[in-house]
């Protein structure tokens, strides 16, 4: 692709794998490093430093205040567990190490990878890591991301990163001995209030970004997203990094640099499908990975690594606050006190949302998610499993949404030859690599592999989805304008702005967890939306008022942004049917209890429905309904919306009264959008171009659950009621 | 004052009129001036300075090579302004008989009142060279006792005039400037006649003084009966007492005398109100606020200072200079808090970043003697090649001792062996006076940058000794890049010193100086560069100011720096003693309109190109 670089070929090219990887090496240095530290010397510099040296004394004398019976630990203790928790934190870099490493890793993706692509552009957006404290921020989808981004960075003589890895390697003393060789250290998912803990990792992660040694690499998503879609953006991290910058700019400034990662095929995919329908991760061992050295004999396609601009946390912070800061009171503290505001916190969280839509912004997307984006969308009114569609329509239907996409400035990958049936041929081929999935008993058929169990179904289904999902955050904004635009008005071609605005505040709430939205962005967001689907003539302003309609020349294209994520609403809408019915007739308040539990108690109440009108299966929501992460997200996300009282107490009013909007909504969606079918289909005649486009929807025949709500009247009472959730 | 210090030397009285001896549109005095003779040379011309007369061979290297500047293209000032250019005076008339009722001596000449409408900031001298201020006082009068300075105050009361109070003219801080939309007749009050000492007390070791007496003459004075302040501030050839109390000044050798305002020991105010004064002179009060601290500071906007009781020393037995080199400015920075650590600065220890030691080597004379020439060689190989120093790393501090010779010759050993821990090798007397000429040459040689294109400020900040390090780099990289954002074609000067050292921080001095060819707007592009350099010494944990005070230039980050009841008990006692605003200078408080607060007064004053 242009303005990328295979690094398999490159390394083909300058004589194998074992050339390379002993190549003399000459990284490029930050100027600002006073001196080069041995990882035993950063170790100690930490157990030395005025935070530690603080925090220890404030545990002492915090015990000496409690009552005389307790056990009371000695200096000397404390200094020994600091000792122990810094051995288990901290990387041990060696780049003999890494070279070895490196030697294995690319044997390995030279024969499981077709093509590992990165951007030329790499050198130019590194350039900051020679002046600045860097940190990278991969995408996180797979394990392989940070193998990766350090195997890019040796290549390109780039210093290699530390990274910030979670403990589940720990278990693998081998693995994690190896991985701490690399670079990387390792944090406790969790430790709360254990306040050394805390001043160790806040020194260690600054004493590193401070001295610039290298550059600085964590996932902002914290773990990995095994949807594909994005996770909501962590701050622990990132507010440790940033308040050496904030409070008193104890560094120049610090650099982000986005690196957005996109698999044509997972490694994990079905272990991904399994975790979310229910199947434990298995923990990582030794024996596992020798296991899943089967999973290394087939072909995963190509990667995509695109390493894009930085974004300067100066410039960003300047945006937000002016200059200097207007209250520099947080000065006041000596800078081994770790201190930040409220505003400040509000200040990195919106950062974090910036940092993440850049890198979602900045994936290449390959043929594989829309091919799946289609398939899902031409067989909306159908039942699951039984996705099929011939290549033609496939085809001409994946070339309408490249259009689309490239004209919202998404980079696809789409490689043909000039030769006839090209962009069919690519299909096929790309489907080859996902043989998994799909069935090709039928010559120029395309359809989704049936089994007899719902559950390998579902696992089956789940992973076409989560190629979907790698362009859920490109499409979002659009698919919500088109929708809120739909349920704007009582007319069908006409719509209302102001009300559509509302509705689409109202549906980023909602889907706050499955998407990325920045809070405060909405308006920004939904007027540069209707401005591209006026460019894009999807709609267009009519007289002298300006009045909004639908372009009759486009109706399909509007359709089909409108359906993109219409499962998703539907598959809310049962989520949290199924959890009013937990409720007891009377109850006002429902205590959630142990989380996970509802969970799986919501997953196996669908499944089991499922499973006993599996002969009545309908359209109102698909397999992605038991994934635990529909499911998690959709109870996680009313807390954020006041449905939950103190965190664990659901407010059965008003889920029910959510319900039923959602229900309202969708409802009225489903309608409207049968009414712009006949629409196109009667333009379609007129014109005489029926059978030119293949772009039909199959219209809904169930409307049986939303009979009697299309009282427009009574809907738009409820959507302004918008304030009461 | 010791012989071997190299400020002037020839005794001089400042005139009534000004400008007969001191340049009219820049620093210091007529005859003394930094030039390029025919061969392109740098030269020092008078006789007044030690380095006076001396060719500087090395200097047009550094000014060519450094900040890029040619000696081709020249931007010369404008002449000297003739009485019709400069602005209309408003005149109080009834002011005006009431004043030629006393014995007090006026003027209303043009050149009186242009000499005493500034300071020295860049913007200042901007408009004297290439433009015309808007607004300037309106009449100059000489009051020479404390009953002068009652009559004006209260016939300005009266009458409905401005005060504004004029000593060395040395401010930089837009202090002096006007307000220009003040409509009221502006009095400069000089304060050049109330320059004696009234008393001299060596039991106690005061002495009485009044306020317009500059540094040198009271040094002069003092010295002739074997005694001295102590305090030397880098314009205390000009600047006076009164200057130095209403603006917090700070000296060189602070470490052994104290500051302005541990100095201090009794003040007379005089204000609309009445004349303000404590009741006894003992060395410590506890009688509530210090009203001395309502005085100092208040840069003109409270009442007149007349005169100031002030702390002497017998004069030191020996004054002897010191440097020492180190690997890195870092190191050089740990020796300084090292040294502030054990309590044992010299009378004054600075730290000079590489660019500035580079500076100061530019500025040597011509030696002509080869075997000299050898020796600095061998010095440069030692120091280097044996030590290991990076040429464009090493940094150097500056000391000066002073004491009897015993302990000057002990305090010697300990510093150096402290500065030894740190990897610093002394490096010679020479080298020390040298970095010590450097800050006074600094104002004559930004006049020579200004005829070539070349704008150059300082401006200083304290902070808290773990952020001092962070906050020179900042700010470094801070100008760096604003200029570059501001389409600066040229590389850039920029140079920090820790001139002073405090047991809880330092206090840091900046000069700057940028080649503005090619861009037509310089003052207003300086201004936003400078902002932002103050922006980013504010977020790194420094300070408004440390000595140089508030003036206008500074005003609009007042809230920001004390919060806004800080400034509501500064604007409380402004009301109280100046109710009607006889002294309008409209320093400190921050102006309402916020632009006013921000506007530089040469800002529409465009480059000729």
């Amino acid at each position: 692709m242009e303005g990328f670089s295979d690094l398999l070929d490159e390394i083909k090219r300058i004589g194998g794998p074992l050339f390379w990887v002993t190549q003399k090496k000459n990284f490029v240095e930050n100027i600002q490093t006073l001196r080069k530290r041995s990882p035993d010397q950063i170790k100690r510099d930490v157990l030395s430093s005025d935070r530690l040296r603080h925090v220890i004394d404030k545990i002492l004398e915090k015990q000496s205040t409690q009552d005389s019976l307790s056990h009371k630990v000695t200096k000397t203790e404390i200094e020994q567990e600091a000792k122990k928790i810094i051995d288990e934190m901290a990387h041990d870099f060696d780049l003999k190490y890494v070279r070895l490493m490196g030697y294995i890793l690319i044997k390995v993706f030279s024969n499981i990878y077709k093509h590992i692509f990165y951007n030329n552009d790499i050198l130019d957006n590194m350039a900051v890591m020679k002046h600045y404290p860097t940190i990278l921020l991969p995408l996180h989808r797979s394990y392989m991301d940070f193998l990766l981004v350090s195997i890019i960075c040796f290549h390109k003589n780039l210093q290699l990163p530390t990274i910030a890895a979670g403990q589940d390697f720990l278990s693998m003393s081998f693995v994690s001995k190896a991985i701490r060789h690399c670079g990387a250290f390792f944090i406790r998912r969790s430790f709360g209030s254990d306040e050394l803990y805390w001043a160790i990792f806040h020194e260690y992660v600054q004493q590193h970004l401070k001295n610039c040694e290298r550059p600085l690499e964590f996932f902002i998503e914290g773990t990995r997203s095994r949807t594909s879609k994005s996770l909501n953006p962590k701050q622990g991290m990132l507010s440790t990094c940033v308040e050496l910058f904030m409070r008193g700019h104890r560094c120049q400034d610090i650099y982000f640099i986005p690196i957005s990662l996109t698999y044509e095929r997972l490694l994990e995919e079905i272990l991904y499908s399994n975790e979310l329908l229910g199947i434990p991760k298995p923990k990582e061992s030794v024996s596992g990975l020798v296991k899943a050295r089967a999973i290394l004999k087939e072909c995963y396609g190509s990667i995509f690594i695109n390493f894009s601009r930085p974004i300067s946390l100066r410039e960003v912070l300047f945006l937000m606050e002016g200059p200097s800061p207007t209250n520099s009171s947080n000065l006041l503290n000596p800078s081994f006190i770790f201190e930040l505001s409220k505003p400040q916190y509000k200040q990195i969280e919106s950062l974090s949302y910036h940092i993440l839509i850049q890198m979602l912004r900045n994936q290449v997307i390959q043929p594989i998610s829309l091919i799946s984006t289609c398939l899902l969308v031409k067989n909306r009114s159908k039942f699951n499993t039984f996705l099929e569609l011939d290549l033609k329509s496939l085809t001409s239907q994946c070339l309408l949404l490249k259009s689309l996409l490239k004209n919202l400035g998404v980079k696809v990958y789409w490689p043909i030859e000039n030769e006839i049936d090209g962009d069919e041929k690519l299909i096929l081929e790309n489907l080859k690599i996902h043989e998994n999935l799909f069935d090709f008993n039928r010559v120029d058929f395309i359809s989704l592999k049936q089994f007899d169990e719902i559950f390998e179904n579902a696992c089956n289904y789940i992973a076409l989805c989560s190629y979907k999902n790698q362009l859920a955050n490109s499409l979002v904004r659009m698919s919500f304008a088109c929708t809120s635009l739909l349920l704007s008005s009582p007319k069908d071609d006409e719509f209302n702005l102001k009300e559509s605005f509302e509705i689409y505040k109202f549906m980023t709430r909602v889907y706050a967890k499955e998407f990325i939205f920045k809070s405060g962005d909405e308006s920004k967001d939904f007027e540069d939306s209707i401005k591209f689907l006026i460019n894009t003539s999807l709609i267009q302003e009519k007289g002298e008022m300006k009045k909004i309609e639908i372009n009759k020349f486009n109706v399909k294209k509007f359709l089909f942004l409108s359906v993109l994520f219409e499962k998703l609403f539907k598959n809310y809408v049962k989520i949290y049917s199924i959890l009013s019915n937990f409720v007891q007739y009377h109850q006002l308040l429902f205590d959630v209890g142990d989380e996970k539990k509802l969970f799986k108690d919501i997953q196996s109440q669908i499944f089991d429905e499922m499973k006993q009108n599996s002969n009545r299966l309908d359209y109102l929501y698909d397999y992605e309904v038991l994934s635990l992460s529909t499911i998690g997200n959709a109870v996680s996300v009313l807390k954020q919306i006041g449905v939950f009282q103190d965190k664990k107490m659901l407010i059965i009013d008003r889920l029910v009264y959510l319900r039923d909007k959602l229900v309202f909504m969708n409802g009225l969606v489903e309608i409207k959008i049968n009414n712009l079918c006949d629409l196109a289909k009667e333009f379609d005649a007129k014109i005489g171009s029926e059978q030119k486009i293949d772009f039909k929807f199959e219209k809904c025949q169930n409307l049986e659950p939303y009979i009697n709500i299309v009282d427009y009247q009574k809907f738009f009472q409820t959507t302004n009621l918008n304030s009461k959730i | 004052m010791s012989s071997s210090d190299p400020r002037a030397t020839k005794r001089t009285v400042i005139p009534k009129r000004r400008q007969e001896l001191l340049k009219w549109n820049g620093w210091g005095y007529k005859d003394s001036r930094f030039q390029f003779d025919g061969n392109n040379t740098c030269e020092v011309t008078g006789d007044r300075y030690k380095i006076s007369g001396n060719k500087l061979p090395i200097l047009k290297d550094w000014f060519i090579g450094v900040i890029g500047a040619s000696l081709d293209r020249k931007s010369l000032p404008q002449p000297e302004l003739s009485a019709d250019q400069l602005p209309k005076a408003v005149v109080n008339e009834e002011f005006l008989i009431d004043l030629k009722k006393t014995d007090i001596e006026y003027s209303e000449d043009a050149q009186d009142r242009l000499f005493r409408a500034h300071g020295h900031t860049m913007d200042e001298l901007f408009i004297l060279r290439y433009g015309k201020f808007e607004r300037i006082p309106d009449i100059v009068v000489w009051p020479e006792n404390q009953e002068h300075v009652e009559q004006l105050v209260q016939m300005a009361s009266k009458h409905d005039c401005v005060i504004i109070p004029y000593g060395g003219g040395t401010s930089v801080t837009w202090a002096l400037l006007c307000p220009k939309n003040e409509n009221r007749m502006i009095i400069s009050l000089d304060t050049v006649l109330l320059n004696k000492i009234l008393w001299i007390d060596e039991k106690n070791l005061t002495a009485r003084i009044q306020a317009g007496i500059n540094g040198q003459e009271l040094e002069r004075q003092l010295a002739e009966k074997g005694y001295c302040t102590g305090h030397e501030p880098d314009s205390m050839e000009f600047s006076t007492l009164g200057g130095w109390v209403a603006t917090r000044a700070s000296g060189m050798k602070k470490n052994q005398y104290g500051n302005i305002e541990d100095l201090l020991v009794h003040l007379t105010l005089v204000t609309p109100k009445g004349t303000l004064s404590k009741n006894c002179l003992v060395p410590r009060i506890s009688n509530g606020p210090d009203i001395h601290h309502f005085v100092l500071g208040s840069e003109g906007t409270l009442g007149v200072i007349v005169d100031a009781t002030l702390k002497i020393r017998p004069l030191p037995k020996c004054v002897k200079y010191g440097s020492v080199v180190f690997p890195c400015f870092e190191d050089g920075i740990k020796f300084m808090r090292e040294v502030a650590r054990q309590k044992c600065a010299p009378a004054s220890l600075r730290l000079l970043d590489n660019e500035q030691f580079s500076f100061g080597q530019a500025l040597k004379t011509e030696t002509g003697s080869a075997f000299q020439h050898f020796i600095d060689g061998l010095k440069k190989f030692y120091v280097t090649k044996i030590k290991g120093f990076e040429p464009s790393q090493l940094c150097a501090a500056t000391l000066v001792f002073e004491g009897d010779k015993e302990d000057v010759l002990a305090h010697e050993n300990k510093i150096y062996s402290i500065a030894k821990q740190f990897g610093g090798l002394p490096a010679g007397e020479e080298n020390g006076e040298k970095g010590y000429m450097l800050t006074f040459a600094i104002a004559y040689l930004r006049d020579l940058g200004f005829d070539y294109y070349v704008i150059a400020e300082s401006f200083e900040t304290s902070a808290p000794w773990d952020r001092v390090s962070d906050l020179i780099k900042n700010v470094k990289k801070c100008l760096e890049r604003s200029c570059k954002n501001a389409g600066v074609q040229y590389p850039i000067y920029s140079s920090a010193r820790v001139t002073q050292v405090y047991d809880s921080g330092a206090c840091i001095y900046f000069y700057f100086a940028l080649n503005y060819y090619g861009l037509s707007d310089p003052v207003k592009l300086y201004n936003e560069i400078e902002a932002a350099a103050r922006d980013e010494i504010i977020a790194s944990g420094g300070s408004l100011s440390h000595h140089h005070g508030i003036g206008k230039i500074r005003r609009r980050w007042m809230n920001q720096t004390i919060g806004e009841h800080g400034v509501g008990m500064i604007k409380a006692v402004k009301n109280y003693i100046d109710p009607d605003n006889i002294f309008a200078s409209g320093n400190l408080i921050p102006s309402d309109n916020p632009i006013e607060n921000v506007t530089s007064p040469a800002e529409n004053i465009k480059a000729k190109l």
